[in-house]
């Protein structure tokens, strides 16, 4: 039985997906904002994370760690329908890599678990 | 509150505070600089696993030892530190042998370093010998012979290492440290086209590349743009020129935003290198010198179509 991680590809769908996801955030009016002021180079390495996470991946965040990484967007207006449009663009990212649809029911369902800690109502 | 050990010590952080901020308020001196994570004057160690994001512009080789930026990573991300051995960095005696004012604010320093190598491109710390210490990037061109150094310098009036150079004469000793950071030419395919865009004295690393990736036997189109405020600041023209005369798969422009002498382009090198190059995708890209400049190049060109691992960039972020 390999893992959803392994079966998407692990690290190197990741870095697969990198610059696909990142480049339809930042071009999702919806949720641009949040992105502008965060240096370039960093969020790469944290895009990283984020994907390794949702991918069902190895990762020590723990949902206090979402909860907080997080605070300052909440802060600036950060609710629900932003969440759906991260994991929307996700999931267009991954059907544009050719991800089979039930891999990506999936992956929607683990992003789904960190919902409550991301927007800080833990 | 949240605490981690350095070189033995518990030391406490408040929540959110950089390993840097904790070990300055406890007293420990740390050498750093500009604490936005571009001068990597602040470098520490850790045993434990580090945050990618606190390793941003570090090569491989410091990355596998767990050395991070000490500025970048939250007190929380780690559990133990410790400084750096002398030989990571080793610091180097270098002899000022060359010192020409090539605009009213640019100084090109040669500089002798004995047992000195390291690639056009990426960065030292220069160290005067009144204790002040700065990041500069390697011009040095690949004709120079590898135990001299050419930097770039753009003056100041009152800065402290503009002023020490202001007045350093032939002969004078100083020490470098490094090289730092990642952005020289790297061949992973001699064909693909390279795109280089700074401002001002962004010049000396950008150079430095262009003139490696040439002598290295690059073969794909080599494009660079760099502006400065006005055309009478532009610099280096000549030896571009050279360059383009003996290698065709090179080309350059100019920019300046006023004052602009008939061979310059009126505006932003972004703009202008964008203009051209409207899309990237298989692009290396280099992007030196302002650090608004070298910001919006990265997203730019980011979307544009570049990829984030073959955008190289340095920031002249102050100390
Ligand atoms: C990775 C990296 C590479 C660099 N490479 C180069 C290089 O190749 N060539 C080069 O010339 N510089 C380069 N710099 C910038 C350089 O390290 C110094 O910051 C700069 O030379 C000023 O040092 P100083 O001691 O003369 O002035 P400081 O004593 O540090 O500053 C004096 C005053 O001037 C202000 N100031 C500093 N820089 C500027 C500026 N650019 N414009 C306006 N005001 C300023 C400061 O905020 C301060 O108020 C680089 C920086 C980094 C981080
Ligand atoms: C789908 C669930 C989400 C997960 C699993 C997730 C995960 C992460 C992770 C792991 C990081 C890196 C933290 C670090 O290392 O510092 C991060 C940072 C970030 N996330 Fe999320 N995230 C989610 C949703 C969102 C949403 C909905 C937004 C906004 C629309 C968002 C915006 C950001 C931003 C801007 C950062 C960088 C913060 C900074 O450095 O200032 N995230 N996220």
């Amino acid at each position: 039985m390999s893992t959803l991680y392994e079966k998407l590809g692990g690290s190197a769908a990741v870095d697969a997906a990198v610059d696909k996801f990142y480049r339809r955030v930042l071009g999702d009016d919806r949720i641009s904002r949040f992105f502008e002021g965060v240096d370039m180079e960093q969020q790469a390495a944290k895009q990283k994370s984020f994907l390794t996470m949702a991918f069902g991946g190895p990762n020590n965040y723990s949902a206090l760690d979402m909860k907080t990484g997080h605070v300052h967007l909440v802060a600036e207006g950060l609710d629900d329908s932003h969440f759906d449009a991260v994991v929307e663009d996700l999931g267009a990212t991954l059907a544009e890599m050719g991800v089979p649809a039930e891999l990506i029911t999936e992956v929607a369902a683990v992003a789904e678990t960190t919902r409550e800690s991301v927007l800080g109502r833990i | 509150m949240t605490s981690f050990t350095f070189e033995g010590r518990t030391i406490e952080a408040e929540d959110g505070e950089t390993v840097l901020s904790a070990l300055l308020r406890g007293g420990h001196e740390i050498s750093n600089g500009c604490q936005a994570g571009a001068c990597q004057a602040c470098l520490l160690r850790s045993g434990d696993s580090v945050p990618r994001a606190a390793q941003n512009g570090l090569d491989d080789t410091l990355i596998e030892r767990g050395i991070f930026l000490s500025c970048q990573a939250k007190a929380s991300d780690i559990q133990s530190a410790e400084r750096l051995d002398n030989e990571v960095f080793p610091r180097f005696a270098a002899k000022l042998v060359d010192k020409q004012w090539v605009t009213d604010d640019v100084i090109i320093a040669s500089l002798k370093v004995d047992g000195w190598q390291g690639s056009p491109g990426r960065f030292i710390r220069l160290h005067s010998s009144d204790g002040v210490s700065r990041p500069y990037s390697l011009a040095a061109p690949a004709w120079m012979e590898p135990e001299f150094v050419q930097l770039h310098i753009r003056y100041i009036p009152g800065g402290a290492m503009s002023e020490s150079l202001k007045s350093a004469t032939v002969g004078n000793a100083f020490e470098i440290e490094g090289p730092f950071g990642k952005c020289c030419y790297r061949t992973t395919d001699q064909q693909e086209p390279i795109l280089l865009i700074g401002s001002g004295t962004g010049l000396a690393p950008l150079y430095g590349i262009v003139t490696d990736a040439l002598r290295k036997g690059h073969e794909g189109p080599i494009s660079l743009h760099f502006g400065a405020a006005t055309s009478s600041r532009l610099y280096f023209q000549l030896e571009l020129k050279k360059l383009t005369d003996q290698h065709p798969n090179f080309q350059f422009h100019t920019y300046a935003d006023s004052e602009v002498l008939e061979n310059d382009r009126v505006g932003s090198p972004l703009d202008g290198a964008l203009k051209e190059h409207a899309k990237l995708d298989g692009y290396k890209v280099y992007l030196c010198g302002h650090p608004n400049l070298v910001k919006a190049g990265q997203r730019k060109c980011f979307l544009a179509g570049a990829s984030l691992k073959d955008i190289f960039a340095d920031a002249f972020v102050a100390a």
